[in-house]
C-alpha cells in the first residue's frame, strides 16, 4: 500500500472535523476576562509597589543587557546549605540574573532531587517575521547535591552530543567544564557548562541553539544562591496512596500552569493545572460543564477521560472543570488512586 | 476585529488545526486555551499587524512545540508499531487505512506534523505555512518532503509487515 494524498488529506478532515463550538470556547475565557480587566487596575497599583520594592533589592545585583528571566524570587537565602538542594519539591534553591535573548516560557521545578531552570525562546523577538527554527533555543540550568550528580567527565560529556569538544573555564570564580558540540541529526549546536557554586553543590547550565559560548557562560555567572523560590501550584495535595510523596512541581512564570509528580512503588500520578486556570480560579463551573458530573470527596466535579487517548500509557485519567486540572496515573496505580488524590486537593493560597 | 470576533469566527478552525498537532483530543483544547490566553494580552499588537490567523497560529504550533520538548523528556516511549495493526473485524477497509495513516502522522516530528497539517488540511500554499512556522519555504519544503518520504516508507514497512 503506497500513500495517496488524497487519503491522507481525508484521514487530516476525519481527525480535525468532529464537534467545535467557538461560543463554549470564548464562554470558558470570557467571564474570566472581564474579571481580568477589573483586578489588573487594583493589581497594577499593588504590582508597581511590590515591583518597586523589588526591582531595589535585585537591580544592583544584575548586569547591564539582556532580558529578564521571569519569576521573582520568593524569599532570601542568606545560608545557602547544599544539603538542602533537592530535599523539598517545592523549593528551589536559586535565582539567576539576565537571558542575552528574550525568553518565551520560563519554567521553575524540582523533580526527583533535582532543581532546574527551563527557558524556551528565540534569538530573535518572538514577533520578527524573520523568526527561523535556527533561531530557536533551549536552556536548562540544574543544581543538585554532588552525592547524587555524578563527577563530570570531558570524554563522556554529553554523551549525545557529536564531536563533543571540552575545555575549562570560570564561573563565579570557580573552576568549570565548558563541553561543546552538536545535536545529533541536527544543526543544532549545544553547550554544556558544569561547575560547583559552592561547596556540595553541582550547577549545569546546558543550552541547545545558537547561543555562544561566552553568553551562556555570562548567564551560568549569574547564578546565585541566595534565594529561593517556591514553587507555589494553584492546589496542595491532602491525601496519597500508601507509600507515595509528592517528589516534584514545576510552574511556569506568568501563569498558573504547572504539574506536581507523585511518585509510590506502584508508579506516578501526575496533576497538571491547565492554561484555562489563569481565567477560571475561583470562578464557577463554565458553560460547557455538564451538571451531572460526578463529585470527588472535595466536592469537585469531575469527568473521567479515555486513559487510552494518548501514547503514554496512562492507566487513569480524569479532568477537573473547576479549577482547570486533569490528573492522571501510570504504572501501577489507576482510577482509585486518581480519585484518592483528586478528592484532596484543595486550593493553595498562593 | 475585536479578541471575541476572532475567537467566534476562526476558534474553531483552531481547535480543528490543533487536534492534528496532538494526540490527545483534550490536550488539543488546551492548547488552543493556551494560544488565545497568550495572544489576548497582545491582542492589539496583533492586530496591527494585519495578520492575526498568522500569528495566532505561530504561537498554537510554537507552544505544541514547547509542549512537546518538556514532555519528551519524561514520557515513555512508546511502540507505536502496537497500534499500527488495523482490525478488519471492526472496521470498514477505508476505516482502518485511515487508522494506519493517522499513526503515521502521529509518529513525525512536531515541525514535520504541522507542515503536513497545514498543507493538507488547511490547504495553505508554502508561503504562507513559512511565514506561519517563521522558517523560510525552502525548511518547509524540507519539512513536507522528509515527512512525505517517511510515511511512504514506514507505510511500505506496514505492508511488508502485514504481508
Amino acid at each position: 500500500m503506497t500513500m495517496d494524498l488524497e487519503n491522507l488529506k481525508g484521514t487530516l478532515r476525519a481527525r480535525a472535523e468532529a464537534d467545535t463550538d467557538a461560543e463554549e470556547l470564548l464562554a470558558r475565557i470570557g467571564p474570566a476576562r472581564r474579571r481580568r480587566r477589573a483586578r489588573r487596575a487594583i493589581g497594577a497599583m499593588a504590582a508597581v509597589l511590590a515591583l518597586t520594592g523589588l526591582v531595589a533589592v535585585l537591580v544592583p545585583r544584575l548586569p547591564l543587557g539582556g532580558y529578564a528571566v521571569p519569576g521573582a524570587p520568593s524569599a532570601a537565602n542568606p545560608n545557602p546549605d547544599s544539603a538542602a538542594i533537592g530535599a523539598d519539591p517545592q523549593t528551589i534553591h536559586f535565582g539567576v540574573g539576565r537571558f542575552p535573548y528574550p525568553v518565551r516560557t520560563t519554567t521553575w521545578a524540582v523533580l526527583d532531587g533535582v532543581e532546574r531552570l527551563s527557558l524556551w525562546g528565540n534569538t530573535v523577538t518572538f514577533d520578527d517575521p524573520q523568526a527561523h527554527d535556527d533561531t530557536e533555543f533551549f536552556a536548562d540550568l540544574t543544581l543538585t547535591p554532588v552525592t547524587t550528580s555524578p563527577t563530570p567527565n570531558p570524554t563522556a560529556l554529553p554523551g549525545t552530543l557529536q564531536q563533543p569538544h571540552s575545555s575549562p573555564a570560570t564561573v563565579g570564580g570557580q573552576p568549570a567544564l565548558v563541553v561543546t558540540g552538536k545535536e545529533p541529526n541536527s544543526t543544532l549546536g549545544a553547550t554544556r557548562i558544569t561547575w560547583q557554586p559552592m561547596a556540595g553543590a553541582r550547577a549545569e547550565l546546558s543550552v541547545r541553539g545558537p547561543v555562544p559560548v561566552d553568553k551562556a557562560l555570562a548567564f551560568a555567572g549569574t547564578l546565585r544562591l541566595d534565594v529561593i523560590h517556591r514553587c507555589n501550584l494553584l492546589v496542595r495535595t491532602t491525601a496519597l496512596p500508601d507509600g507515595a510523596h509528592v517528589t516534584g512541581c514545576s510552574t511556569m512564570a506568568d501563569s498558573l500552569r504547572g504539574d506536581l509528580t507523585i511518585r509510590g512503588p506502584q508508579g506516578t500520578i501526575s496533576i497538571s493545572v491547565s492554561a484555562v486556570a489563569v481565567f477560571d480560579r475561583g470562578a464557577t463551573a463554565g458553560v460547557g460543564d455538564a451538571p451531572q458530573l460526578p463529585t470527588l470527596a472535595n466536592g469537585w466535579p469531575y469527568e473521567e477521560l479515555d486513559p487510552s487517548a494518548n501514547t503514554q500509557h496512562f492507566t487513569a485519567y480524569i479532568r477537573i472543570p473547576n479549577p482547570y486540572l486533569v490528573v492522571w496515573a501510570q504504572g501501577g496505580f489507576g482510577l482509585n488512586d486518581v480519585l484518592l488524590v483528586a478528592g484532596g486537593l484543595e486550593l493553595s493560597s498562593r | 476585529m475585536t479578541f471575541e470576533e476572532y475567537v467566534l469566527a476562526r476558534g474553531p478552525a483552531l481547535l480543528r488545526l490543533a487536534r492534528l498537532l496532538v494526540d490527545d483530543v483534550h490536550r488539543a483544547d488546551d492548547l488552543v486555551q493556551d494560544t488565545l490566553v497568550r495572544a489576548y494580552p497582545r491582542w492589539s499588537r496583533i492586530l496591527r499587524a494585519d495578520q492575526p490567523d498568522l500569528y495566532v497560529r505561530r504561537i498554537l504550533i510554537n507552544l505544541n512545540v514547547s509542549w512537546w520538548r518538556r514532555r519528551a523528556s519524561r514520557e515513555i516511549p512508546v511502540d507505536l508499531g502496537a497500534d499500527l495493526r488495523p482490525d478488519s473485524a471492526d472496521h470498514g477497509p477505508q476505516a482502518a487505512e485511515r487508522l494506519a495513516l493517522w499513526e503515521r502522522v502521529r509518529a513525525l516530528p512536531p515541525r514535520q506534523r504541522a507542515v503536513i497539517a497545514l498543507r493538507y488540511y488547511e490547504d495553505l500554499d508554502d508561503d504562507r505555512i513559512s511565514e506561519i512556522l517563521g522558517c523560510s519555504r525552502v525548511t518547509v519544503r524540507t519539512h513536507a518532503m522528509r515527512a512525505l518520504a517517511a510515511m511512504r516508507i514506514q507505510m511500505h514497512d506496514l505492508e511488508e509487515a502485514h504481508r
